[in-house]
């Protein structure tokens, strides 16, 4: 039972770190006009390249993260889990000024439609291993 | 326009793939009698083709934000979470129950309402 706990707390920090690492890079790129290999240069060493790193190193560490829950947990069910980082990601965004994220009513029901994805999937995904 | 739909496919096709192959290292992994820690990834060529595929994918990624619409981009995405549980079933005999697609499909249809706002 609490190994299941384990392998769902790995999870949950991946799906943490992955929506981090989104709205960082996001910061990161909300001066940037046009993703070319110029821009990134010239992005770098002001206080983007801090939001780039920093993003690029959540997304290692999540993916560290993914692979300890892939251990012992069944990809078909686990890897839906990830669509949670769209309403966190969008939490953060309305939480961060500078990014100007503005409520919606559409984005909202398919946030909940969403989570409710998630409810049907979760309990599965935490009692059934693969037997493989 | 049609290059961009492309770059949206390549990028589908890279990280689904990718994520295949994470949960087949994953899996060795468990399955392995060493004691085994995240170093231990490093020296499997399965993790560096995961990773490498995911890199494409990314790569591709960005290439298709240049050209297409954002949201359309997500919604077209969106994709993944079908594919990615129907190749699991495939090659790990996975199995998902009737409630358990349902929750995949209303994840999906919420991703490409958020797409449409």
């Amino acid at each position: 039972m609490l190994r299941k706990h384990i392998q769902l707390g790995w999870v949950a920090a991946s799906i943490v770190l992955v929506s981090a690492a989104q709205l960082l890079l996001k910061l990161a790129a909300q001066n940037i006009d046009s993703i070319t290999f110029a821009t990134v240069i010239d992005a770098l060493g002001t206080r983007n390249s801090i939001y780039l790193i920093s993003g690029l190193c959540c997304y290692l560490i999540s993916m560290a993260c993914w692979l300890k829950a892939l251990e012992k947990l069944p990809l078909s069910t686990t890897y839906p889990l990830l669509a949670l980082s769209y309403p966190l990601v969008y939490l953060g965004a309305l939480a961060l000024p500078s990014l100007h994220e503005t409520f919606n009513m559409l984005r909202l029901s398919g946030m909940l439609l969403i989570m409710l994805g998630i409810v049907l999937l979760a309990p599965r995904a935490s009692t059934r291993f693969d037997k493989k | 326009m049609n290059l961009a739909y492309a770059a949206v496919i390549v990028t589908i096709a890279f990280t689904v793939i990718s994520q295949l192959l994470q949960k087949r290292v994953a899996h060795q992994c468990a399955s392995s009698k060493a004691n085994t820690g995240l170093h231990w990834y490093l020296q499997q060529p399965t993790f560096w083709l995961a990773l490498a595929c995911l890199s494409i994918g990314m790569l591709f990624w960005l290439y298709a934000l240049t050209m297409l619409d954002v949201s359309k981009a997500y919604s077209l995405l969106s994709a993944n979470y079908l594919l990615v549980p129907l190749f699991a079933q495939i090659w790990f005999r996975e199995k998902l129950t009737s409630l358990q697609w349902l929750g995949i499909g209303a994840l999906i249809v919420g991703l490409i309402m958020i797409g449409r706002s």
